[in-house]
């Protein structure tokens, strides 16, 4: 399956449109999830949108050492951080999202992912990252702290603490 | 019991993915990619005309007749345009050798 990406990649850095819509197919669930749980629902979408778009700007700086997926993660989280960057919107943003999680407490989804979500937007954006990528993606610690540019014992203890604070909710449903 | 713990956050974690496949996204991905090019293609245009018009001004104002400074605009102006055209195909060229050469 990977092997299918790197494939896309290269006849993408061809310019070939094909290989870049199906290289979207394939990727786009993994990376506007992993932003959502990051940036929040209203930020993700279109900073996934700029991480595809530099994705075939830039596809030749994919040198194969890493997964094509750890690769566009490594861009959607500069691109996250970059959009974080506003310190009134990064204000705005949080406060929104946090006010957003807790409205959403009644609807379909169940008072569990409610309060995961919770738990996961109290956490600060590099844990969430860390997380995200080690607990829902299954990174490996060395793999996270790559594509999170971030020391690997900062990972460690990212994903040590977060891992707690989600157990936490699930701890009480259980 | 640790790790079912741990699978069932991964689990939670990934439930509130947005659909497998979703041809809107798609769309607003190549949106925007057009909205780019677009924004550059009209930079360079901008540019362009400024380099001319600048070209065409500093003719006239060093006593180049119209005519020859003209000339002289479109001659760049060509230059341009050639290079423009030719500089993806010659790097994809470049490239291509490299890779034989390093083989």
């Amino acid at each position: 399956m990977e092997d299918e990406d790197a494939v896309l990649l290269a006849a993408v850095c061809e310019g070939s449109e094909r290989a870049f819509n199906r290289l979207i197919d394939r990727n786009q669930q993994a990376v506007r999830n992993f932003l959502r749980g990051i940036a929040g629902p209203d930020e993700a979408d279109d900073i996934a949108q700029e991480t595809f778009l530099a994705a075939w700007t830039h596809a030749r700086s994919w040198r194969g050492g890493a997964s094509v997926k750890a690769w566009l993660f490594s861009i959607a989280w500069k691109k996250a951080k970059g959009a974080q960057r506003g310190w009134f919107r990064r204000r705005a943003r949080d406060t929104a999202w946090a006010e957003a999680s807790e409205e959403q407490s009644v609807e379909a989804s169940g008072e569990t992912r409610h309060a995961l979500r919770q738990a996961l937007a109290a956490l600060s954006m590099d844990q969430r990252a860390a997380v995200m990528l080690c607990l829902a993606y299954g990174f490996t610690h060395d793999e996270a702290a790559e594509t999170l540019h971030i020391p690997l014992g900062t990972v460690k203890s990212h994903v040590l603490r977060g891992r707690e604070k989600l157990r936490e909710v699930l701890g009480d449903e259980a | 019991m640790s790790e079912d713990i741990d699978e069932r956050l991964g689990r939670l974690l990934r439930e509130d993915a947005p659909s497998d496949r979703s041809a809107l996204f798609r769309l607003g991905v190549l949106e925007h990619r057009e909205r780019q090019r677009f924004r550059t293609r009209s930079i360079a245009l901008a540019v362009a005309a400024l380099v001319l018009a600048a070209i065409v001004g500093i003719g006239f104002n060093a006593g180049i007749d119209l005519f020859a400074t003209a000339a002289i605009a479109i001659l760049c102006a060509l230059l341009a345009l050639a290079f423009l055209v030719s500089a993806p195909g010659v790097a994809l060229l470049l490239r291509r050798l490299r890779g034989a050469g390093r083989n």
